[in-house]
């Protein structure tokens, strides 16, 4: 019993809070992971939750999420989150074959399978990489800027974006000395003021009335939901019988592969290890429901690969996830800290060793997998039909509105707010107008804190 | 199941509520709002969920120690004061969606088989699907449907009459729903 209340007791309600929570978050389509998962763990962090309580809840959070949101994207039609956007061709046209009950399966299944195989091996890789620690953090600022040019040009704004990452950072460098001199340490608002940068742009072009006449609408949305398929069978499917063996193999296969390559952004991945698999399927149903497994363990791999990879080899956030959704593990003052000037870190990475990672990591994946796989399984419907019914977008946006206000607040008074409008508006406009995306804004953060210093310093 | 494929009515209305006043609709974030309720709403939610924490904050730092600590508690109850202002904001104001429940697929069915055929990789062979996909689909109703598809293709190509042009389906499903804003 004491050894359960110290070692499991923890971690167990932690990650059964993140997995419950996630669940339910997931069902609202277009809940940016960034927005939403990195302000909680912060939340949990700073309540000063123990390390494998945070970490905890964390994965369990993000696996949750990524099995959830399968409902929004197979039922109605609409992306669950940004991780989902490259699922929708695939989960549109089982739909239209009148089995979007099936989408959902796949999905979730895929998930299940690629979370379970990527856990151990990002812990793995981990382990292989973090001889190469001290190195790569010597060069990190130079690391940050190349992996910051790259992510810019392969941004769907391609060469705008990379021009765009110039003013970006100097906006982020001269704010982070206006607020130095202030006497405020800003960092979480910076990426909540990316993250609901879009938000922010509509409601500022609202109040314009140029942008207003291009957003006005004649009617309510049309929405459609699939028709309620319960097919005979099992109670709860086993997940390795969801899938045939072909879909598991690929499966496994993508989430090894995405689990090595966790530099590389998310969605990128999501949408390679997809066609990967298309060209090896040579049936247009099984393409279907092959493409839409491996796509959706792609999202569950990549988070979990780009989060733990960095923080336990490197303990520097060093992925696309880790500077996002993650980035409360690394960095969240006064608790978790990283000094940029002696390179001293303070955070997951070193208060959890790598037993505990991979065995909190596993308890986190399974408890995530008992609360949102039946519940996509066996609720889906009846969820997504309340949410589009019942939940009005204007109340959605009022509680984002107002997270982002709250936080603001919380971390710089006046000058929080300040730095959260003025990323939400650039940030937002920069997106809209050329395409720079969400994640190349969060490196952006990173070039200003990292590699700017590094820049000036050899310069001199 | 296969018994869908027979039905003519394709879709039911849930809920058919009309815009009192369509002048006020516009499309914020990729969803259809009403620019009045949408103020409102934002006038509830930023003073209660602001003053909750500040509130909170200046009296849990007279009881909790560290200050950092109070501060994060002050937080959790700005958190939940969000959460409360989303929840008025949702019992206030309806949604502004015509929901439509689909009922049967089977013009959209004929539409995903003619999409299906325009990948790279076609229709593909059901000889060459393995055997739990056949049964998945046999179960589904869907392993006629794709035979069909797949023998009149196969006519198609035999006959270099080619009478029968494989149609292109007019709406690209995934297309529409992707909003203006990319992550990568």
């Amino acid at each position: 019993m004491d050894f359960f209340s110290s070692m499991l007791l923890v971690p167990l309600v932690y990650s059964l809070l993140g997995a419950v929570i996630f669940t339910a978050i997931g069902l609202v389509s277009g809940s940016d992971e960034t927005a939403t998962i990195a302000p909680l763990t912060l939340l949990v962090v700073l309540l000063g939750a123990p390390p494998e309580g945070v970490f905890a809840f964390f994965m369990a959070a993000a696996v949750a999420k990524h099995m959830a949101h399968a409902i929004p994207t197979a039922l109605l039609g609409i992306p669950g989150d940004t991780m989902a956007m490259p699922l929708m061709r695939e989960a549109n046209l089982l739909r239209a074959l009148g089995v979007p009950h099936i989408a959902v399966r796949k999905m979730v299944s895929g998930a299940a399978v690629a979370a379970f195989v990527s856990l151990p091996l990002a812990v793995l890789f981990a382990v292989i990489l973090s001889p190469y620690a001290d190195v790569i953090k010597a060069w990190s600022p130079w690391i940050f800027l190349c992996a910051s040019i790259v992510i810019a040009y392969f941004s769907p704004g391609r060469m705008a974006s990379v021009i765009a990452l110039v003013p970006f950072v100097m906006v982020i460098a001269a704010l982070r000395s206006f607020t130095t001199a202030q006497g405020t340490s800003v960092n979480v608002s910076y990426f909540l003021g990316i993250a609901v940068g879009p938000l922010i742009a509509d409601l500022v072009r609202l109040m314009s009335p140029v942008e207003r006449a291009k957003m006005r609408r004649s009617d309510y949305r049309t929405v459609s939901l699939a028709p309620d398929m319960q097919s005979s069978g099992s109670y709860l499917p086993n997940p390795l019988k969801v899938l045939d063996s072909t879909q598991t193999r690929w499966t496994t296969a993508a989430a090894v592969v995405s689990s090595a390559t966790f530099v590389f952004s998310p969605v990128a991945m999501t949408v390679i290890m997809g066609e990967m698999v298309a060209t090896r399927a040579k049936q247009a149903y099984h393409r279907l429901t092959s493409m839409i497994s491996v796509r959706n363990g792609v999202t569950e791999a990549t988070y979990i690969a780009e989060t733990l990879i960095p923080l336990i080899a490197f303990g520097l956030p060093l992925s696309p996830v880790a500077v996002g959704p993650a980035a409360p593990l690394f960095n969240a003052p006064p608790r978790f800290t990283i000094d940029t000037a002696t390179g001293q870190i303070n955070n997951l990475h070193s208060m959890m060793n790598v037993w505990e990672f991979l065995g909190y990591g596993l308890l986190a994946v399974a408890i995530a997998c008992l609360i949102a796989y039946p519940f996509a399984i066996r609720f889906a419907h009846r969820a997504a039909k309340f949410v589009m019914s019942r939940v009005c977008h204007e109340a959605i946006i009022a509680g984002f509105v107002g997270l982002v206000v709250v936080i603001g607040i919380w971390e710089g008074g006046m000058t929080g707010l300040l730095v959260t409008l003025t990323m939400g508006v650039v940030g937002g406009f920069l997106n809209r107008a050329l395409g720079f995306g969400v994640g190349v804004q969060c490196m952006g953060f990173y070039t200003a804190v990292l590699s700017v210093p590094a820049i000036l310093a050899s310069l001199k | 199941m296969s018994s869908n494929v027979s039905s003519v009515q394709r879709a039911e209305v849930i809920n058919d509520s009309v815009p009192d006043d369509a002048r006020y609709l516009a499309e914020v974030w990729s969803d259809t709002v009403d620019t009045r309720h949408l103020g409102r709403s934002l006038l509830l939610s930023i003073p209660l969920s602001a003053g909750a924490f500040l509130a909170a904050s200046t009296l849990f730092q007279q009881w909790i120690e560290p200050i950092e600590v109070a501060r994060a508690y002050a937080m959790l109850v700005g958190l939940l004061a969000c959460l409360l202002s989303a929840m008025i904001c949702a019992r206030l104001f309806k949604p502004k969606r015509h929901i439509v429940q689909e009922i049967s697929q089977s013009s959209t069915r004929q539409e995903a088989i003619d999409e299906l055929k325009l990948d790279v990789g076609g229709l593909g062979k059901l000889s060459l699907a393995p055997a739990a996909t056949i049964e998945e689909m046999k179960a589904l109703g869907l392993y006629q449907l794709f035979l069909d598809a797949e023998q009149q293709e196969a006519q198609a190509l035999d006959g270099a009459s080619s009478r029968q042009q494989i149609p292109r389906s007019p709406t690209q499903p995934g297309s529409a729903t992707a909003g203006n804003y990319q992550k990568a």
